[in-house]
C-alpha cells in the first residue's frame, strides 16, 4: 500500500482502475461513465489513469446517460470482464432500470455511489436516499466512514461480488462532499497488491458461442419466484465471503477492515447510538468525549446495509437500555411517522430477537445539513431523559 | 449464397406468429453471417421469440437488454470480445419502438462513438409486442390501438438521422429481396464500426394481413417507393440498390393491409407525397454523392 | 358459482369471449369476473381465459382449476388433460363441424358442438386463416345455457361490436348441437400443480430447445402439387412429358431423359426434327425473354441417350395387325408392345416409316435416324412386314379373321389433283410422288424452273428438294399470305434462305403452252373474312393475272387415302375413317389412327393418336379401363400464377444450320443440333417443383420463416409439418406455382 493524500473520488477512481487492471490476465475490464456532481472526479480519474496506460486491457465507454453507463457495464460483464462505474442522486434514478437488471442478471458489477440528495429541488449535498432506493433488488451495499474504507471496500467488493457463492453487484457509498471532495490520507493499493488480492474473474454464466442461451428473456411466474428465492438464499452467503475477504486482506496488507457492523464502547453502554457513513465518525468523536465525562454511551456503526448484519447488531447492542438511531435519509409516510430507513431495520432486528430496548429515531443531515457534534450531543441528551419512544425526531429544524 | 436448410440463428417451432417477417429477417442474417453471432435484444417481439426460461429458440447467445439499451449492451459485449481477440459479430436487434423512440439517444450515442456493432432495426411500424400502439415509425394513415382513426403524422426518417451520424454503413433491407438483403448483411459484416441496418418487417396481426403475404408486401413496399432499398457508406456514397423500372401505385399496397382501412384522401395524399419527396431526395443524394470506391468494393 | 374455462389459440378472441360471456351474465344482474391468463401468446399459441358467474360478489382472484364447463375454440387443443379439474356433468362446448356424438372420449361429461369458424368466416369475422369466433360461440352458449337470444344481442350492442357479430351469433344460436351426458365411466383428470425443479440462472442447463407444438397452430398447410400441368406438356400432341425429360436434361442425364420420352413416343429423334413444336408456342418463358428450344433438347436427348429395348412385364398372346408403318402405326405398335402384345405391321412399301420415309426429305430427317428408331421398335418385339400391301377387300378380310384386332394406319398417301386446265402429265407431278421418288433414289430432273403450288410442309419440302436436285429457280405459289401458311415457320425461313421464291396471294388458273414452254397463269387474290379454321379466306381479284414459266409443276395442295379395301361396316366420312378420340371405329375389332382419321398432318399428332389407339385395343382385348387423357385446362400453370422475377434473363440456344451454299448441293441434314444442356437450365419447370435447382436456392426453403422445408434430393423438397405453422409464404413465393394448400381436418385429431 502506498500513502496518498486525496479525496474519496480520486481514491475510488484510482482503486477502480487498479482493480479493473488486475483482471487483465483474464477477460479484462470496462466501464461506462457519465458525469454528475459530485461523482465527476471518479470518472475523470479513471480516464486519466487509462490514458496513462494504467489499464492495459480495458475499455471506457463515454456514454450519453447513466442508463447507458450501466448498460455498457452489463454488456461488459455478461462477456465475463470486470466492470465498474459510479454515479449519484438523480443519475442513479436515471440508471435505475439497468441497476436492477445488473443484479437480476447476477452480474458482479461494482459501483461507487456518492450519496446526494434527490431533486427537485436542486440539491447537491449529502443524503442517502439515492442508494437506499435500490436496497431491495440484490445489490450489496456498503456505507463508508472515510476515504480509506472506500478504498478497502472497493477492493473487497470485487472479491465478494465475483465469488461464485454470491454473484451479486455491489454499491460502495460515500457521502457527497463530506468524503467525495475531502482530502485525507489514504493507503492505496499498488497494482501488484490488487493482482495478488483479487482472483481473476470467472463468470460462470458468461455468454459463449459454444453454449448459447437467452438470458433475461421471458420467465413464467414460478421460474421468476424460484430465481428470486435463489438470490435471497445466496445474498446471505455474503457474510461468509466477507469474512474470507477480511482474512485475505489482513494476511496480505497487515490490517483488518472492520466487520459489517462494529461497536465502540458498546459493551457497557446504557445508551447506544446507531449510525452509518460519516455520521458514525462524528458520533465516535462525541462518544469518546462523553465517555470522558462518565456518560455510559456507546455506538454501533452499520457499515453494510445489504445484506443487513442483524446478528452482529443484536450482539453489539446487547442489553443497552436505550438506542438512538441516526438516519440521514427518510421514507415518507412510514408507520408511526418513523421514516428512518436504518431504524426500521433496527426495529425489525430487535423485535425478532425479542429485545425490549427503547429505540428512538432521529433524522439528521437531510438535504446535506451539517451533522455537528452538537446535534449528536443533543440526541444523547434527549434520549437519556426519554421514558418512551415517539415518532422520528428531526434535528436541526 | 450457401444456405443450409436450417436457420443459423432461429430454431423452428418458436413462438413467432405464422408468417412473421422478423423470423425471415433473422434467417437471412444467419445466412449472411453464420452462427458466430451474439445478440442484445431489448423489449420487442424478438425477445419473446426464445420462449420462456430455461429454453431458447435462438441458436446463438442472447441478452435481453432493457428497452433503450440494446446498442450499448451490444457495444459492451463487443468491446470485451475485441480485447480478447475473439471473432464473431455482436448484433443489437431491436424493433422500431426500441430504435425510433425509446432507444434513440442510446443509438445516437453508440453511432457517434462508432461502436463496432451491427445495429438491426426490424421495423414493423408499430409497438407490436404490446398489441399495436403507434410508434414514430408508424406511417400516416395506419390504424393502431392509439390511433384508432389512422395516424395523422408521418414516419420518422430514421435512415436520414443515422446517416447524419457519419457512420461507416447504413442500409435499408427488404425480406422481399433476399439477394440484396444478404449481400448487405455480408457487407455490414465486413465493415468495422457502427453499422445500421433498417429492415421493413411486415407484421401479420398488426398490419392485418394474410400470413402468406409477408414477402409479397415487403416487395410491394419497395416497388411503391414506400421503402426504397439503398445503402450509404460513410455519409458520402449513396447507392440505391434497387430502382424499380416504374414506381407502382400505392393503392394495392394500402388495400392489402387492413391497418390502412380508414385512410382518407388527405392522409393518402400525405403518404404519397412523403414517398415521392423521399424518393426524389434519395435520387438527388445519389447524384450528389454517387457510388464510388466503397460501393464498388462491397458490391 | 358457475366457472367457465376457455381454451383457445392466440388471435381467436378467446379472452374477449370470456368478457363477452361475462357481459351476458352481468346484463342479467349477476356478479361476474372475466379474465385471460396472459402469457407471451402469439397468433396460434394456446391460451386460457376464465369467466366466473355468481349471485353474490366474487372475491377469489385466483385462476380456475375446477371449472364447471369448458369452451374449446380449437379441436387440436383437445387431449385428456383438457378435462383437468372439470366437474362431472360439465359441458365441453367445442368449435367443430361434427355432432356431439363424435366426441365420445369424454364419458361423464356433456358435449355441444358448433361450426363457429365457418359461421365467423361467413360473416367475415377475422381473417381466412384466423377467424374470430367469440361472438359466434357466445350465441351457441346462450342456447346451451337456456338464455334468450336477446341477451346476446344486447351484449354485442353494449360492447359496440359490428352488426355482423349478431348475425353470426344468431346462426350459432339455432345451429348449435347439444348432446346428452356421454355414456361410460366418468373420466376424472386430477389437477396437477407444477413441481419440477427450476434450473438456476447461473449454473442451470439452459438454452435448450422449447418443445412447442407449433405445427398444431395451422388450419391450412402447403404441399407440392402433383397435378399442375406445364403448358408445354398440355400442348404436346404426342402427350410427351416435356417438363419431365427436360428435368433429366438439366442433370445431363440423357438416358433418363430419353427414357421419359420413350414412355409416350418411340420416335423422339424424328419428332425432334420434324415436329412444328406447338409446345414452344405456349412456353411461359416467353414472358421473360425467349421460349425454350424444346425440340432442340428433345433431339439432344434422342441423339445422345441410350435406352435398352422394351421388356414388357407380361407377354400377351393376342394378335394385333396394323396396316401401315407410318408414325401412327409405329406408335400404336410400340405402345401395344409395352402392354405385352407382339403386333405385326403390314407395310406396302419396301421400307417402313410411311410418310417419314417417303415424304420427308433426308435433309430434315436423315435415314439413319429414322432407321435407328424403327430398329428400336423392332428390337422391342414388333414385327414389320414390308412389301405387304393390304389393298383389297380380301386381304383386309384375311387380317380380320387371323387377328384379334386390326388397326388401320394407312395415312394419306395420294396427292389431290388440282385438275388444272392445260396441264400435261410429263412435267406436272404430285408433291408426294416427287418426294417419294427422290427418297427412294429414283433419278428426277426438275429442270430450270420449278413451281410448287401449296403452302404446307409438302410444298416446302418439294421446293427445297427441287433446289437440291439442281433447279436454279424454285417458286412457291400460294393463294394466301405467309401468315396463313400451314407449313412450319422455321422451314419457310430455311426455304427462303436457300433461295426459294414465294409468291403469295396467287392462285393457279390454267396452264398455257407457248413456244415449247409451259406457262402457269395465276390470278391475284386478296384476303377476306376468316373461315372455319380461323385462317382468312382468299378471294379472287378480278382481271389481275400473271404468268410464270416452269419446267416442272409440283402440286402440293392436299392428300387423300384410298379406302376401297375397307369392309362396308366401317364408317367413313368425307374420305376419312370415322372414329372417336381413341380410334374406335364402327367395327368392334377394327381401329383406325393417324391422318386417315384426323388429317392432322404431323408426325407428333400421329404418335399421340397411336398411343390412344393402343389403349383402345388393349381395352378391347383385355377389358382394361381406357385411360382418361382429358386434362383439366384450369390446371395449366400460367405465367400470371408464377413469380417470373426470380428468373434472370437468358438467351435461347438456337439450333445451328449448315451453311446455305453447302447444304443446297446435297441432302445432308440442315439442322445440326445443339450440344449443351444450358437450354434445359432455362426451363422454368412451370407448376412442377424442381427445388429451384436451375435458378439458385429453393425459394420456399429460403423464405420459410421456420426454415422447416428440407431438400431430400437435388430437385425434391419435403415440408416438415411439425415445424410448419401454415403461413403459406412458400406457396406465395414459389417461382413456378408448384405449391398448393389444403385444409387440415383438425376434427380427425380430436377423436
Amino acid at each position: 500500500m502506498i500513502s496518498e493524500l486525496c479525496t474519496a473520488n480520486y481514491a475510488g477512481g484510482y482503486t477502480f482502475a487498479i482493480c479493473g487492471n488486475a483482471n487483465r490476465k483474464a477477460r479484462g475490464c470496462g466501464t461506462g461513465i457519465y458525469p454528475i456532481t459530485p461523482q465527476t472526479e471518479i470518472v475523470e480519474t479513471v480516464v486519466q489513469l487509462f490514458d496513462k496506460g494504467k489499464i492495459e486491457k480495458g475499455r471506457i465507454f463515454h456514454v450519453e446517460s447513466e442508463h447507458s453507463a450501466m448498460g455498457a457495464c452489463i454488456g461488459i460483464s455478461v462477456e465475463g470482464a470486470r466492470s465498474f462505474t459510479a454515479t449519484s442522486s438523480n443519475g442513479a434514478l436515471y440508471m435505475a432500470e439497468n441497476i436492477v437488471s445488473a443484479s437480476l442478471f447476477r452480474l458482479p458489477i461494482v459501483m461507487q455511489i456518492v450519496n446526494r440528495t434527490l431533486g427537485p429541488e436542486w440539491n447537491i449535498w449529502s443524503e442517502q436516499g439515492d442508494s437506499l432506493m435500490f436496497r431491495d433488488w440484490g445489490w450489496i451495499q456498503i456505507y463508508c466512514e472515510n476515504n480509506q474504507e472506500l478504498v478497502d471496500h472497493i477492493i473487497m467488493a470485487f472479491y465478494i461480488s465475483e465469488n461464485h457463492k454470491v454473484l451479486l453487484p455491489s454499491m460502495v457509498c460515500v457521502d457527497a462532499f463530506i468524503l467525495s471532495h475531502t482530502m485525507m490520507p489514504v493507503m492505496l493499493p499498488t497494482q501488484e497488491e490488487a493482482d495478488e488480492y483479487l482472483p481473476l474473474l470467472d463468470l460462470p454464466h458468461r455468454l459463449k458461442h459454444e453454449k448459447p442461451f437467452t438470458i433475461g428473456g421471458l420467465a413464467l411466474p414460478r421460474v421468476t419466484a424460484s430465481h428470486r428465492y435463489d438470490m435471497e438464499k445466496e445474498i446471505y452467503n455474503v457474510f461468509d465471503v466477507y469474512k474470507e475477504a477480511q482474512d485475505r486482506f489482513e494476511e496480505l496488507f497487515g490490517r483488518r477492515p472492520e466487520d459489517p457492523a462494529i461497536g465502540h464502547y458498546h459493551e457497557d453502554a446504557e445508551i447506544i447510538l446507531i449510525s452509518s457513513s460519516t455520521v458514525s465518525s462524528t458520533v465516535r468523536n462525541v462518544v469518546d468525549s462523553l465517555r470522558k465525562k462518565g456518560i455510559k454511551v456507546g455506538m454501533v456503526k452499520i457499515k453494510m446495509f445489504r445484506p443487513f448484519p442483524t446478528e452482529q447488531l443484536i450482539k453489539l447492542v446487547g442489553n443497552a437500555e436505550k438506542i438512538a438511531v441516526l438516519d440521514r435519509n427518510f421514507a415518507l409516510g412510514a408507520p408511526n411517522k418513523i421514516g428512518g430507513i436504518f431504524v426500521q431495520e433496527v426495529f425489525n432486528s430487535l423485535w425478532f430477537a425479542g429485545s425490549r430496548n427503547l429505540v428512538q429515531s432521529y433524522i439528521v443531515g437531510i438535504g446535506g445539513m451539517d451533522v455537528t457534534p452538537n446535534v449528536i450531543e443533543d440526541i444523547v441528551d434527549d434520549i437519556s431523559k426519554r421514558k418512551r419512544p415517539e415518532s422520528s425526531i428531526w434535528k436541526g429544524l | 449464397m450457401n444456405i443450409e436448410n436450417e436457420s443459423e440463428i432461429l430454431r423452428s417451432k418458436n413462438t413467432n406468429c405464422a408468417g412473421c417477417g422478423m423470423s425471415i429477417a433473422l434467417n437471412f442474417i444467419g445466412d449472411a453471417l453464420g452462427n458466430k453471432v451474439k445478440m442484445a435484444i431489448p423489449a420487442c417481439c424478438a425477445i419473446v421469440t426464445p420462449h420462456s426460461f430455461p429454453y431458447s429458440s435462438y441458436k446463438v447467445p442472447v441478452v435481453a437488454s432493457t428497452f433503450a439499451a440494446s446498442s450499448v449492451v451490444a457495444a459492451g459485449m463487443k468491446a470485451v470480445q475485441q480485447m480478447n481477440n475473439e471473432k464473431g459479430h455482436v448484433i443489437a436487434f431491436a424493433g422500431d419502438g426500441g430504435t425510433f423512440d425509446i432507444g434513440m439517444a442510446t443509438i445516437s450515442a453508440a453511432a457517434e462513438r462508432n461502436e463496432d456493432i451491427i445495429y438491426v432495426c426490424y421495423d414493423n411500424e408499430v409497438y407490436g409486442n404490446t398489441g399495436a400502439q403507434r410508434s414514430s415509425a408508424t406511417p400516416v394513415g395506419a390504424i393502431t390501438s392509439t390511433t384508432p382513426h389512422g395516424k395523422k403524422e408521418g414516419k420518422k426518417d430514421i435512415m436520414g438521422i443515422m446517416i447524419q451520424h457519419n457512420i461507416p454503413y447504413a442500409a435499408t433491407l427488404s425480406i422481399g429481396y433476399p439477394d440484396d438483403f444478404i449481400r448487405k448483411v455480408k457487407t455490414a459484416g465486413k465493415i468495422q464500426g457502427f453499422r445500421f441496418l433498417h429492415i421493413l418487417s411486415p407484421c401479420i396481426p398488426n398490419w392485418k394481413i394474410e400470413p402468406s403475404y409477408t414477402v409479397k408486401i415487403a416487395r410491394l413496399a419497395v416497388n411503391t417507393g414506400v421503402f426504397p432499398l439503398y445503402e450509404v457508406f460513410n455519409h458520402k456514397e449513396y447507392h440505391i440498390t434497387h430502382k424499380p423500372a416504374k414506381i407502382q401505385p400505392l393503392q394495392e399496397y394500402l388495400k392489402m393491409q387492413k391497418r390502412f382501412s380508414k385512410i382518407d384522401d388527405s392522409m393518402a395524399a400525405m403518404l404519397q407525397g412523403m414517398i415521392k419527396e423521399n424518393w426524389e431526395h434519395l435520387l438527388k443524394m445519389e447524384e450528389m454523392f454517387p457510388p464510388a470506391e466503397l460501393t464498388a468494393k462491397y458490391n | 358459482m358457475i366457472k367457465f374455462r376457455i381454451h383457445g389459440r392466440g388471435g381467436q378472441g378467446g379472452v374477449t369471449l370470456a368478457k363477452i360471456l361475462g357481459f351476458m351474465y352481468w346484463i342479467e344482474g349477476k356478479w361476474v369476473q372475466a379474465f385471460g391468463d396472459y402469457s407471451a401468446e402469439r397468433t396460434g399459441a394456446p391460451i386460457l381465459a376464465f369467466t366466473l358467474v355468481d349471485d353474490v360478489e366474487i372475491t377469489n382472484r385466483s385462476k380456475i382449476y375446477y371449472p364447471d364447463h369448458l369452451i374449446i375454440l380449437d379441436p387440436t387443443l383437445i387431449s385428456d388433460n383438457i378435462l383437468s379439474g372439470l366437474q362431472p356433468g360439465g359441458y365441453l362446448i367445442i368449435d367443430s363441424p361434427y355432432p356431439p356424438e363424435h366426441f365420445n372420449r369424454f364419458p361423464g361429461y356433456r358435449v355441444a358442438t358448433i361450426n363457429a369458424k365457418k359461421t365467423a368466416l361467413k360473416y367475415k369475422l377475422g381473417t381466412k386463416t384466423t377467424p374470430i369466433t367469440n361472438t359466434t360461440i357466445a350465441g351457441a352458449m346462450a342456447k346451451v345455457f337456456g338464455k334468450d337470444f336477446s341477451i346476446v344481442e344486447k351484449t354485442i350492442k353494449a360492447i359496440n361490436f359490428p352488426e355482423q357479430n349478431i348475425s353470426a351469433a344468431r346462426d350459432a344460436f339455432s345451429e348449435v348441437k347439444i348432446g346428452d351426458i356421454v355414456p361410460g365411466k366418468l373420466k376424472v383428470i386430477d389437477v396437477v400443480m407444477p413441481s419440477e425443479p427450476i434450473p438456476p440462472l447461473i449454473t442451470g442447463n439452459i438454452g435448450t430447445e422449447p418443445l412447442l407444438n407449433t405445427g398444431d397452430w395451422k388450419s391450412e398447410e402447403p404441399f407440392y402439387s402433383e397435378d399442375h400441368i406445364p403448358p408445354c406438356n398440355f400442348n404436346c400432341p404426342a402427350g410427351n412429358n416435356i417438363r419431365g425429360f427436360i428435368e433429366e436434361m438439366t442433370k445431363g442425364n440423357y438416358d433418363g431423359a430419353l427414357e421419359i420420352l420413350r414412355e409416350t413416343t418411340p420416335l423422339p429423334g424424328s419428332t425432334a426434327r420434324v415436329c412444328p413444336h406447338p409446345c414452344e408456342d405456349f412456353c411461359n418463358r416467353k414472358d421473360i425473354d425467349e421460349k425454350i428450344n424444346i425440340h432442340a433438347l428433345e433431339r439432344l436427348a434422342a441423339d445422345k441417350g441410350k435406352v435398352k429395348p422394351l421388356k414388357p412385364r407380361i407377354e400377351r398372346k393376342e394378335k394385333v395387325a396394323i396396316i401401315g408403318s407410318g408414325p401412327a402405326g409405329l406408335s400404336a405398335a410400340y405402345q401395344l408392345r409395352r402392354f405385352g402384345y407382339r403386333p405385326t405391321i403390314y407395310e406396302s412399301q419396301p421400307e417402313p416409316g410411311g410418310m417419314m420415309r417417303t415424304g420427308i426429305p433426308a435433309y430434315r430427317l436423315p435415314d439413319d435416324v429414322l432407321n435407328a428408331e424403327i430398329q428400336y421398335i423392332i428390337d422391342s418385339g414388333v414385327e414389320i412386314k414390308c412389301n405387304a400391301p393390304i389393298d383389297s377387300k380380301s386381304s383386309f378380310e384375311r387380317l380380320l379373321s387371323e387377328y384379334d384386332a386390326v388397326i388401320i394406319a394407312v395415312g394419306l398417301s395420294f396427292g389431290s389433283d388440282l385438275k388444272l386446265k392445260g396441264a400435261t402429265t410429263d412435267n406436272v407431278i404430285q408433291g408426294v410422288d416427287f418426294l417419294w421418288k427422290v427418297n427412294f433414289g429414283e433419278k428426277v430432273s426438275p429442270g430450270l424452273h420449278v413451281i410448287v403450288i401449296g403452302g404446307g410442309n409438302t410444298a416446302i419440302d418439294a421446293s427445297r428438294t427441287a433446289l437440291r436436285l439442281g433447279a436454279p429457280e424454285v417458286t412457291i405459289v400460294y393463294r394466301r399470305s405467309r401468315e396463313e401458311m400451314p407449313a412450319i415457320r422455321e422451314e419457310i425461313e430455311a426455304a427462303l434462305k436457300e433461295g426459294v421464291k414465294l409468291r403469295f396471294l396467287y392462285s393457279p388458273v390454267h396452264v398455257l403452252h407457248r413456244e415449247g414452254k409451259s406457262i402457269l397463269q395465276v390470278q391475284k387474290m386478296k384476303l377476306g373474312e376468316p373461315g372455319e379454321d380461323g385462317r382468312r379466306k382468299p378471294i379472287p381479284v378480278p382481271d389481275e393475272y400473271d404468268e410464270i414459266e416452269y419446267t416442272t409443276l409440283i402440286l402440293a395442295t392436299g392428300q387423300y387415302a384410298d379406302l376401297s379395301f375397307l369392309a362396308k361396316d366401317i364408317a367413313i366420312e368425307n374420305g376419312f375413317i370415322k372414329t372417336d378420340a381413341f380410334g374406335i371405329t364402327s367395327h368392334d375389332k377394327v381401329f383406325a389412327v393417324g391422318d386417315v382419321v384426323s388429317n392432322d398432318g404431323t408426325v407428333t399428332h400421329a404418335v399421340g393418336f397411336g398411343r390412344r389407339v393402343a389403349d383402345a385395343v388393349h381395352h378391347y382385348i383385355s377389358g382394361a379401363p381406357l385411360p382418361d387423357y382429358a386434362q383439366d385446362k384450369s390446371k395449366i400453370t400460367t405465367a400470371q400464377q408464377m413469380n417470373l422475377y426470380y428468373f434472370a434473363p437468358s438467351k435461347r440456344n438456337e439450333i445451328p444450320e449448315a451453311p446455305v451454299e453447302k447444304r443446297t448441293k446435297n441432302f445432308e441434314e440442315v439442322n445440326l443440333g445443339i450440344d449443351t444442356i444450358e437450354e434445359a437450365l432455362r426451363c422454368l419447370s412451370c407448376g412442377v417443383c424442381n427445388a429451384c435447382a436451375t435458378d439458385g436456392i429453393s425459394k420456399c426453403v429460403l423464405f420459410c420463416p421456420e426454415r422447416t422445408i428440407h431438400k431430400i434430393t437435388s430437385t425434391k423438397l419435403e415440408i416438415n409439418y411439425e415445424g410448419c405453422k401454415g403461413c403459406l409464404i412458400c406457396m406465395e413465393v414459389c417461382p413456378r406455382n408448384a405449391i398448393d394448400k389444403r385444409t387440415i381436418k383438425k376434427e380427425a385429431m380430436a377423436q
